[in-house]
Order: structure tokens, then C-alpha cells, then sequence
């Protein structure tokens, strides 16, 4: 695979016999202490899961290997950390994990503290001051990273401050919550006066998109969430001056945090909750009403998971925030073109879909170019925001997997993922004027995919793939 | 599946990012409201089918994204467009001073006979107006733009302001003043006055659409 950046793992000098559970203490769940307690997941065999549990368990992890199984998807316990080092996030050798997370976190809390605290940017959303009732952790500086911000590994004190706010079934964290709300933008000029004219305009956009955020409601309204959406998405922004922040790359960044986020929270429950019945402690399957309970959560959506990010403590809601812009970078460094002025990247992409149609299917082609009907009237947004809304959360986690196991190619597989989704509902466009051609092209029906149908557009796209290998 | 109609036109609706453009477009084509709205990307479309002066009217709206970023980029949709929806939000000033920039934007990229309303929407906000109608009607009179204020969320002056821009692109269309250039239509800007921004102006005041 193209790795994002990385470099060759070295086996010089490294702690080879580190820690089995390193893993986990990354933040994954793939560390042997609670792997074996998860059910497998519903789309992927015994086989498949234990193939990737045995790499991961590697002093030295083989990325190739990895990458491998990852095309066929990730189990979902596993994904935190499988992300993280697809992306070159994560250094395979293991026991360098620590010590390079640990600077990476830091690095980030640096950019926030130079960015937006010593510019005097106050949070609006009141993620920041949730810190407040959770004990231990009085201190919101935000500077002193490498002390709290720690590799992952729960303290006791976290514990047992963990164990509290679970017994209060879940923290009220966003008690004062997302000040901005839909209609109402009157707060997003807050804190912003030592800003230059250009990035007050960043982050005036960037607040008050995050309400608008594609992503459960249950989710956008916890103060935490807003805070972190806005200190990663300006950080990348004026970072990226030549790309900025467009509309929708805030999309893009909910599966990050959505899935380091569980991954934690997951560990913590197993770890508080040993004895619960084996139901609850998966993540990935549809709450039951036990665990529903013990998070807190009052009527979950179908097979999806609330949760509470306030139950975690504030220091590993640092690590996940800075884990999560590390990795969201890798992923759209590769196609910051997308989002540079006249957004050519996303032109090009957009015509190279229109060229898979045209020698694949050139009744479709003949069709739409008949109806008057132009790919960037309704691709755009597959391009802008990579597909992130056109399909349900967990299948997109899915196809980020076999994303992710691309390395930095995986704008080529995306082109041809988003001819295989025209290839899948040619029929029904076919049968269409222009008007339902549109509407259909614009609210694709896929809320009711299951992993087969995913899985099925995965083998379509590799074979576009597999025919027009320079695609990029 | 195609529906008969006499007339098809193209309207797209613009302005700044977070004013209500798309709920606009849902309340007027399903009477639906989304309070969990996520902004637009690029463009989204619908359409809603009317009668006028005996005349089946399909009204195509094209609802645009308003970040600066995609203007490169949905000038493109312009093309084509008969009508215009400029849409500010009254409790949010810069979304009305940015109406110059919007208009100069139209101006630039679409025919010059595109008919535009301005629409003030979240009149319902009033506690929060930052922009009065005095102030904003005056701005459309001098830019020859019919005007009104509206509210996606209560449903008010909705049907009013897409009914509005629907009979003048028809007038013009239907009822040129000379001589016809063909399906175009003339050019517009000197045909309308003061009076029409009036005539639209009405129905918003007995609607008392700022008393919500």
C-alpha cells in the first residue's frame, strides 16, 4: 500500500518484547485484556477476526498484512487502532507507540495553545468547562499536555472518577451545552477579537456549521463534541491556508472522533462493568436495554449507539481529540485539492467517475447526458464530503476501512466507489427523467444497506479499480 | 413520470450560509421544516408544480451552498436560471450586507433578465432583528428587487414570496415588452419600478408576517 507518510519501521533500538496490551493502551481495543469479550462482528467471520487479532498482537505489526485484511473490514473493536496505523498515525513497532503518541498529542495541544488560547478564543460550546465535575481534573490550561495528556492507560484516580460519573449514569455534560442552535447564530462572533479579519471568518463559518454537522443529534448537542469539532477544524484550517475550512470537511471529521471516542468508552465499561452480561459490553451490537441504562442513554436509534462523551475524563478527551486531528489530517492532506479555491481536486475526480460511466456503462452515460443531467450537479457532495453522507454510519466506517487500506491511493478508489453507487442504481436511473434522476442521485436509498450491499459495491468498485490502475 | 406542464423555470436560491435557504425550499415543496438542517453541499434540488392564469407552472428550485468557498464552482448553476431567491436572515446583519456582493454575483453569471425577490427570512426571530424592513425594503427599491420578509419555521410568507417570483418570471416571459427575444426573455431592468416592489410588499403586511 501508499503509506501516509510513513516511515520504514525500524527494528533497532525498540522495546521488542513490549507489552501485550500495548494496543489498547493506544487507545484501541485490540489489547488481549478485553479483545476476547467481544462478539464478532456481524459482517466479518471468526476467522477474519482472529487473523486480525494475531496481527495486532505482533511486537512488529505488518502493515501490508493489515492492509490486506482491512479491505475486507475492519472489526469494529479493532478499528481505533487499525486506523491509526493504516493512516501512519500508529508506528507498527509497538514499542514505539507510546513515546511517539505521546509527542504527537503534545505537538497538537501545542498548535491549540498557540492558535486559539494565547489568541484569546473562548469555547461557546461549554465542552471545556465540563472538566469542572469531574474531579480530579481541575486544571484548564490547557498547557501542561505531557503531563496529562497520557498514552492511554487508565490511572486510578481516572478510574474511580469514571466510576462516579457512570454511577450518575452519565454526566449531564453539555448542561450548558451547544450555545448556538439552529435559527439563532448570535454567538458565533464570540472570543474572536485578536483574531486576523480571515481567520475570524474561519472560525465564524466553522461555528456555525457544527450544529449542521452530519452526525446523530444526540451527539451534536454534548458541549464536548462541539469544542473539539471547532479546535481541531480551525487548527487544521489555518494550518492549511490554502485550503481553509470548506463546508462539509466537518463532516468528515465525525467518523474520527466517533470511533476513537467508542473505543474508550467501550474499554472503560468493560473495565468498571467486568460484570455485566456479555451483551453490554459489545459495542457492536444494537444496545440493550442493560446497557442502555448503565450509559445513561434514553431511546437509542436503531443500531445506533448514544453515548456520553462526559463520562470519560478530561485527559483522554484530550488524547481522543488530538488522536482525531492526526488522523483526519492524514486522511485529507491526501485531497486537499478538493478544497483549494475552484476546488479542482474535486473537478477531476468528478470527471473521472463521468469517464468510468462512459466505457462502463455507456447506456447510463447515453442516459443522463440525455436528460440534460451534469455529474457535478450531483457529485459534488460525494467528492466534498467523500461519501460521508450518503450512507449510514456504520456502513461508512466500513468503507473508510477499505479506504484506509489504500494508504494515500485512496482518492482512486473512491472515483471508482462512486461510478460502482451510479453502476448499482443504473436501473432505476435508467427508468428516470430528469427530475427523479436528481432526486434519487441526491437522498441515495441506502439507509437500509446492509454490510452485504456494502460489500458487493466494494468488489464492483475494485474491479473498476483493477481496470484503470492509474487513476488517481 | 414526466408530468405535463406548460412552463418550466429554473429558480435558484441564494445567499449567505446558515439563513434558511433550504428550509425555505422544504417548507414551499413538502411544508416541512428540519430543525436538524446540515448545510447544503454544493446544490440540491426540487420542484413543485403550480396553476397560474390557467397554466401549469413547474417551478425547478435549486438550493445552493452559501460558504464563499463554492462560488467558483455553483456559478455553474446559474445558467439557465429565470428567477432568483436572494435570502438573508433578519436577526443576522451580515447576511443582509452581503446582499451587494450576491446581487454583483447574479449580475455576473446569470441571464440579465433573471427576475430576483429578496426574501428576509426568520421573521420570527424578532427579539434578535438586526436588520429592519424599512432598512431592507429600501435596499431592494433601489436595486429594482421585490422584497419580503418570511419564516421557513413558521410558515409564513412562504408560499407568498415563491408565488411572487413564480408570476413576474411568468409576466415576463409570457407578456414581453418588445421586441421578443425568445424563451430568455427581455431584458428586465428597466420594465420594473418602484411600484411593483410595492405591489409585492401587500401580501407580506396583511400576512403580518414580522408579528409571529
Amino acid at each position: 500500500m501508499a503509506e501516509f507518510g510513513r516511515n520504514t519501521p525500524s527494528n533497532r533500538g525498540g522495546d521488542e518484547h513490549s507489552k501485550i496490551n500495548s494496543q489498547s493502551q493506544q487507545g484501541g481495543n485490540a489489547g488481549q485484556h478485553h479483545q476476547s469479550e467481544f462478539r464478532p462482528a456481524s459482517f466479518l467471520s471468526e476467522e477474519s477476526i482472529k487473523k486480525q487479532k494475531q496481527l495486532l498482537t505482533m511486537p512488529l505489526i505488518d502493515l501490508d498484512a493489515l492492509a490486506e485484511l482491512a479491505w475486507d473490514g475492519v472489526n469494529p473493536p479493532f478499528r481505533s487502532v487499525v486506523w491509526k496505523l493504516l493512516l501512519g498515525y500508529l508506528p507498527p513497532l509497538q514499542s514505539k507507540q507510546r513515546v511517539t503518541v505521546q509527542k504527537k498529542r503534545k505537538q497538537y495541544w501545542g498548535y491549540v495553545d498557540e492558535l486559539i488560547t494565547k489568541c484569546g478564543v473562548t469555547d461557546i460550546w461549554g465542552g471545556s468547562q465540563g472538566g469542572d465535575n469531574r474531579g480530579s481534573d481541575s486544571d484548564h490550561s490547557d498547557n501542561d499536555s505531557s503531563d496529562n495528556s497520557n498514552d492511554g492507560s487508565l490511572g486510578d484516580a481516572e478510574f474511580a472518577t469514571l466510576s462516579v460519573n457512570l454511577s450518575a449514569k452519565g454526566t449531564p455534560l453539555a448542561a450548558n451545552g451547544a450555545r448556538l442552535s439552529h435559527g439563532d447564530t448570535s454567538g458565533v462572533e464570540e472570543g474572536m477579537k485578536q483574531l486576523t479579519e480571515s481567520n475570524r471568518q474561519t472560525l465564524r463559518q466553522i461555528r456555525i456549521d457544527i450544529p449542521r454537522t452530519h452526525c446523530p443529534t444526540w451527539l451534536v448537542e454534548q458541549g464536548e463534541f462541539g469544542s473539539m469539532m471547532e479546535r481541531i477544524l480551525y487548527v487544521w484550517a489555518v494550518r492549511h491556508p490554502a485550503a481553509g475550512y470548506v463546508q462539509g470537511i466537518n463532516d468528515l471529521l465525525v467518523p474520527f472522533i466517533t470511533t476513537f471516542a467508542e473505543s474508550y468508552i467501550e474499554s472503560f465499561l468493560q473495565m468498571t462493568h467486568r460484570h455485566m452480561p456479555q451483551d453490554s459490553q459489545n459495542l457492536q451490537h444494537t444496545a440493550t436495554p442493560s446497557s442502555n441504562s448503565m450509559r445513561g442513554v434514553k431511546g437509542a436509534e436503531e443500531d445506533d449507539h448514544e453515548y456520553k462523551l462526559g463520562i470519560l475524563p478530561r485527559t483522554i478527551l484530550r488524547d481522543i481529540e488530538a488522536d482525531s486531528y492526526w488522523c483526519y489530517s492524514k486522511f485529507i492532506d491526501v485531497i486537499q485539492d478538493n478544497y483549494t479555491f475552484a476546488q479542482k481536486g474535486v473537478q477531476m475526480q468528478v470527471r473521472a467517475v463521468e469517464s468510468i460511466i462512459q466505457t462502463r456503462c455507456p447506456d447510463l452515460s447515453l442516459h443522463l447526458k440525455k436528460e440534460g443531467i451534469e455529474f457535478l450537479q450531483f457529485s459534488f457532495r460525494w467528492m466534498n464530503c467523500v461519501l460521508v453522507r450518503e450512507f449510514p454510519r456504520k456502513l461508512y466506517a466500513r468503507l473508510l476501512d477499505a479506504y484506509f487500506s489504500k494508504g494515500t491511493e485512496y482518492p482512486a478508489l473512491h472515483v471508482c466507489v462512486c461510478a460502482a453507487l451510479l453502476y448499482r442504481f443504473k436501473d432505476d436511473l435508467l427508468g428516470s427523467d430528469f427530475q427523479d434522476c436528481l432526486m434519487t442521485l441526491q437522498h441515495l436509498p441506502t439507509d437500509k444497506w446492509t454490510f452485504n450491499d456494502m460489500n458487493s459495491l466494494l468488489q464492483r468498485s475494485y474491479e473498476f479499480l483493477s481496470q484503470r490502475p492509474n487513476l488517481s | 413520470m414526466t408530468e405535463e406542464y406548460d412552463y418550466l423555470f429554473k429558480i435558484v436560491l441564494i445567499g449567505d450560509s446558515a439563513v434558511g435557504k433550504s428550509n425555505l425550499l422544504l417548507r414551499y415543496t413538502r411544508n416541512e421544516f428540519n430543525v436538524e438542517s446540515q448545510a447544503t453541499i454544493g446544490v440540491e434540488f426540487a420542484t413543485r408544480t403550480i396553476q397560474y392564469d390557467g397554466k401549469t407552472i413547474k417551478a425547478q428550485i435549486w438550493d445552493t451552498a452559501g460558504q464563499d468557498r463554492y462560488r467558483a464552482i455553483t456559478s455553474a448553476y446559474y445558467r439557465g436560471a429565470v428567477g432568483a431567491l436572494l435570502v438573508y436572515d433578519i436577526s443576522n446583519r451580515d447576511s443582509f450586507e452581503n446582499c451587494d456582493r450576491w446581487l454583483r454575483e447574479l449580475k455576473e453569471h446569470a441571464d440579465p433578465s433573471v427576475q430576483i425577490l429578496m426574501a428576509g427570512n426568520k421573521c420570527d426571530l424578532r427579539h434578535l432583528r438586526n436588520v429592519s424592513t424599512e432598512e431592507a425594503r429600501t435596499f431592494a427599491q433601489h436595486h429594482n428587487l421585490s422584497f419580503i420578509e418570511t419564516s421557513a419555521l413558521h410558515s409564513t410568507n412562504v408560499e407568498a414570496a415563491f408565488q411572487t417570483i413564480i408570476q413576474e418570471i411568468y409576466k415576463n416571459v409570457v407578456k414581453p415588452s418588445p421586441p421578443d427575444n425568445g424563451g430568455g426573455g427581455p431584458d428586465q431592468h428597466n420594465k420594473k419600478g418602484t411600484g411593483e416592489v410595492v405591489d409585492i410588499e401587500k401580501p407580506a403586511k396583511k400576512e403580518g408576517d414580522c408579528n409571529c
